[in-house]
């Protein structure tokens, strides 16, 4: 009911943003804003790229919002712009992309130590380890985790936002868990290994 | 096969603990002064009747050229057989050349470019 609910306040809210109402549209950015801005910061790994590829995806969302139909849901229509603002602004920066090697995933089982270190760890430390793994993440395998764990997308809305098809879309969500698992157990071990 | 295992609910729930990232505080301030300009400059769009005016005022000159200048006949003789009118340029540079005739086209047009300049900024002055 309640989510019922709080879809009818999003049309409300959205009818009101196509006659120009600007309080409408502000209260669309405030429920928005963080994800798109998450979303945006995956790609472009730099804030202040993000945020002004997030503000021209906001712009653009206004120009357009005239298309929306609800066919599918608003964050995913908005996501779709959101993703495509970002990617075509990385593209033009021709930013460095961080690649991760093969050579980590195959190399992820090699200590036995660092599951036991992690649970170890505290809530701020794992929180940076998460970031740290995040960052050693491929652009896209940044994004697939983030739309599907974070914001809980089902694969066909992921999809739908990024433009690949739904086979690439669960590979590279499987491959994407994979490396950030690797990721993790890498930092963990080196972590262990200074200690030693 | 990884030894480091974490299942999609602990996953899911990791990284929803870390949250999301926030945008500066004048995010939202940004995007509405952005999407103000937008909104301003769609409605300082110069309206049709304007560019029909404008048009009328360009092609004036250029029509009123190409049609003195050939003199063309549309009379029934036209129909069957066009004769090309022989241009004749007076190098007279006092009145009645041909000189005198484009000179005073071109400053005529030129004012009325600068009058229509006006008169456009005091519109969207108006409408602002």
């Amino acid at each position: 009911m309640k989510g019922h609910n709080e879809s009818y306040a999003m049309e409300l809210i959205i009818a009101k943003v196509k006659q120009g109402d600007m309080v409408a549209f502000n209260a669309l950015i405030d429920e928005y804003k963080a994800m798109a801005f998450t979303l945006s910061l995956r790609l472009l790994k730099n804030r202040e790229d993000a945020e002004e590829a997030t503000q021209d995806a906001f712009v653009k969302a206004y120009k357009n919002i005239g298309q929306f139909e609800g066919k599918s849901k608003f964050s995913t229509w908005l996501y779709t712009i959101v993703y495509h603002t970002a990617l075509t602004q990385m593209r033009k920066r021709k930013l460095e992309t961080t690649d991760i090697s093969n050579e980590l995933i195959e190399n992820s089982g090699a200590f036995s130590e660092s599951g036991k270190e992690w649970q170890r760890l505290q809530r701020v430390e794992r929180s940076n380890y998460i970031q740290q793994a995040l960052d050693r993440l491929l652009e896209d395998d940044q994004v697939a985790i983030t739309l599907f764990y974070l914001n809980e997308n089902s694969l066909a809305e992921i999809s739908e936002i990024t433009g690949w098809e739904m086979s690439n879309v669960k590979v590279r969500l499987h491959r994407a868990r994979k490396r950030l698992l690797g990721a993790l157990e890498q930092l963990l071990d080196d972590e262990v290994k200074s200690l030693l | 096969m990884s030894k480091f295992e974490l299942s999609d609910k602990e996953l899911k729930r990791l990284l929803q603990e870390e949250g999301l990232e926030e945008p500066s505080l004048r995010f939202n301030k940004s995007v509405l002064n952005k999407v103000a300009a937008y909104e301003q400059a769609k409605r300082l769009k110069t309206p049709l009747w304007l560019k029909l005016v404008l048009g009328v005022f360009a092609l004036l000159p250029a029509a009123y050229l190409v049609f003195g200048g050939l003199n063309l006949d549309f009379g029934e003789q036209t129909q069957k057989n066009i004769q090309w009118p022989s241009v004749s340029i007076n190098l007279d540079f006092l009145t009645n050349s041909t000189y005198f005739f484009f000179t005073f086209l071109v400053v005529g047009a030129i004012w009325m470019a600068i009058i229509f300049n006006r008169f456009l900024e005091q519109y969207n002055h108006k409408h602002r």
